[in-house]
């Protein structure tokens, strides 16, 4: 077909440059504007290299993770991890808010992380109990390098910095989240110190409840992610997001886990993790990445949070878990009575005979 | 709606476009907004913004050490090594699953919980009362009456006939029963006694599901979807702990047996407990030379905080009790 010059002109004004119309003076205060790339002049392949690799990681405490991931889940990208109920995607989800945490100079950010609930199973005392091991790791290595700066760094890491400086959210349908995400720019500005982690755990749940129109379904996931992935170039920080898995039953009959929310939205994500048992053992599974292949590592959930499969515990994978159940009674005890000590009940209630 | 703080004219332009509610706009993206009402994109903006400021006005910013302040108590279970188990009892504010082979002990766990939520808070209950909504067959009253009279010997301030008047007792024959009740009766009875009742058990979830729609019908994964929805809807406004009742179905493919309900219902739950009779019992264990010495298993399939630990447990005419194998010392305060 042939091309009439006033086709070129149209086409040529198409081309031009997106900047001119959307700082245009028509949209005073338009948060249209491009994130990213300052000021949308473009840059070549090589320096988003240099950008890419100066990116900051979150690490999870599992190095077999970490490294299929280059370093922990990246900043300025969307990563989902998805997973049966059980794998421990609310447990790694815990773990990185914690981790977020971690001053700079052992390998954290040194920010806070804003965690976003939408199943109710964020659990204190489990969160407690993750940030009191890193604290103690973090302070350990502090000692055992002897370094002066580094001890004065670990002194001022405590439970409750590490608290304090995870923003929790609980929403309870997809409005909320939709709503939140649409005023989080403000609230991640409010907060003085700087964000390196948004975690929704998880995006599955308030899509998976009553949804009918599944168009409709697709468009507002569209639209969430979109605005996460703003907040993560704008803010330069990770976005990390859990997904349940769901029965498809394929033409011959057979039945099969899949990730939830469909194939569409499987084209969503940066990065995505698939984690499921083998045997009795997790891993993890790097099912979509643009730059590391495609592979499999194991981790386990100890009482500290997530970590690596050493080959002791291929040994006894079940002993192991005995012994850190009992340490962790022993903890909690500690932690009863201290609480119990606050609010006045009678310590250790847990020993009390049921009579009264 | 009508307080959204918006210029005349986006309001008016709201109107025009038959816009009414929050979820509404929220629900259109910004360029749809746009082409709907005429508004300008700026305003659109603007719109957005307020009407997810107003979604939620009621939203306190909280820190995970603010979370750390609040009453976090767990409901016991009424036997310390159980509760020990599951370190403390139940979460409170969360959807609990009891699956289990039949003749496992989930009815009798359940009448055990709708007592414990009476003790006083200092016993691991929340001095309320329970909704126990029954699907399978009669209400088990005779032994409910069995557990109050030894839980009323035990604590002095409660009394059997007190315990067992606080248990409401529901009868949900079908499905939507089911519904009516979680959506319209539930939620009028928990408005005439606010924070008079804090755990609802539905016993058994399964057996309605199971019975009314074949295991590939869409409709009952909707239905269980909606149900899913409104119990958490009633845990989120009434502060509730709530526990479902779930059968377990044989894998033909992998020759095991897992719980009812399929990979969705499973997502909507926060813990699972299986209950096991006869797979998996550890026939070493000390067990008590009582009525029932069948000792059976108890799991941890999942939960947010706890690891996938195991252990034995038995029933007797008091209720269900845990057994420790290690330490028979605890055996004797049954003898």
């Amino acid at each position: 077909m042939a091309i009439t010059p006033a086709d070129a002109s149209s086409m040529e004004m198409m081309k031009g440059p997106h900047s001119s119309t959307l700082s245009s003076p028509e949209v005073p205060g338009s948060s249209l504007q491009v994130v990213g790339s300052a000021k949308n002049e473009g840059c070549t392949a090589l320096e988003l290299l240099s950008i890419e690799q100066d990116l900051d990681h979150i690490v999870t405490f599992s190095a077999g993770i970490d490294g299929m991931l280059g370093g922990g889940v990246p900043v300025g990208k969307i990563t989902e991890f998805c997973g049966s109920p059980g794998i421990g995607k609310t447990q790694l989800s815990i773990q990185l808010a914690i981790d977020a945490t971690l001053p700079e100079p052992f390998g954290g950010c040194g920010g806070h992380s804003v965690y976003i609930d939408t199943e109710g199973s964020f659990v204190i005392d489990r969160v407690v109990q993750i940030a009191t091991a890193t604290v103690r790791h973090v302070h350990s290595v502090a000692k055992s390098s002897a370094d002066p700066e580094l001890l004065a760094v670990a002194d001022g890491y405590t439970l409750e910095v590490v608290l304090g400086n995870i923003h929790y959210y609980r929403c309870h349908n997809h409005i909320q989240l939709i709503a939140l995400s649409n005023i989080l720019h403000q609230t991640i500005s409010n907060i003085n110190s700087k964000v390196c982690l948004i975690v929704v755990d998880s995006i599955a749940s308030p899509f998976r409840s009553s949804f009918k129109d599944m168009g409709l379904r697709h468009r507002l996931l569209s639209g969430l992610a979109q605005t996460f992935l703003k907040l993560a170039t704008q803010f330069s920080l990770a976005v990390v997001f859990t997904n349940q898995m769901t029965t498809k039953t394929q033409s011959n009959g057979q039945s099969q886990l899949v990730p939830a929310l469909g194939e569409s939205w499987g084209h969503v994500c940066t990065i995505r993790v698939i984690l499921y048992w083998e045997g009795k053992e997790r891993q993890a599974h790097l099912y979509k990445s643009p730059s590391h292949p495609e592979s499999v590592v194991s981790y386990q959930i100890t009482k500290d949070g997530v970590r690596d499969v050493t080959d002791d515990d291929h040994a006894g994978l079940d002993s192991v878990a005995k012994v850190d159940w009992e340490e962790i009674v022993l903890q909690e005890d500690e932690s009863l009575d201290k609480i119990s000590a606050v609010e006045g009940r009678p310590p250790s209630k847990r020993h009390c005979p049921l009579e009264c | 709606m009508d307080k959204l703080a918006v210029p005349p004219a986006v309001s008016i332009s709201l109107e025009r476009a038959g816009l009414r509610s929050l979820s509404e706009i929220l629900e259109y993206s910004s360029g749809d907004l746009v082409r709907r009402t005429g508004l300008k994109v700026y305003q659109v903006q603007g719109l957005i913004e307020t009407a997810s400021e107003a979604v939620l006005a009621r939203f306190k910013p909280l820190t995970a050490q603010d979370i750390r302040q609040i009453d976090n108590q767990k409901l016991s279970l009424g036997c310390p090594l159980i509760d020990e188990t599951l370190q403390g009892g139940l979460l409170p504010r969360s959807l609990t699953e009891v699956a289990g082979t039949s003749a496992a002990g989930k009815s009798q766990l359940c009448l055990q919980l709708s007592l414990t939520v009476q003790l006083r808070e200092k016993h691991g209950g929340y001095s309320s009362k329970a909704v126990y909504i029954s699907t399978e067959g009669p209400f088990h009253s005779k032994r409910l009456k069995e557990l109050a009279q030894f839980m009323a010997g035990k604590y002095s301030y409660l009394n059997a006939q007190t315990l067992m008047d606080n248990v409401l007792v529901h009868h949900s024959a079908t499905v939507q029963e089911l519904k009516v009740l979680l959506n319209h009766e539930l939620p009028c009875l928990l408005q005439k006694n606010p924070r008079n009742i804090r755990l609802i058990i539905i016993d058994s979830l399964a057996s309605l599901f199971r019975v009314e729609y074949s295991y590939d019908d869409s409709s009952r994964a909707y239905d269980l979807k909606l149900i899913a929805s409104s119990l958490h809807l009633l845990i989120y406004q009434h502060q509730l702990t709530i526990v479902c009742t779930n059968q377990m179905t044989s894998d033909t493919k992998s020759n095991t047996t897992r719980p009812a309900l399929g990979e969705l219902w499973s997502n909507m739950v926060a813990t699972r407990l299986l209950l096991l009779r006869e797979e998996g019992v550890d026939n070493n264990a000390a067990f008590c030379p009582g009525v029932n010495p069948v000792p059976r298993l108890l799991q941890i399939d999942f939960a947010p905080h706890l690891p996938n630990n195991t252990m034995n447990y038995y029933i007797d005419d008091e209720g269900v009790h845990g057994l420790d194998a290690i330490d028979p010392a605890i055996l004797d305060t049954f003898d």
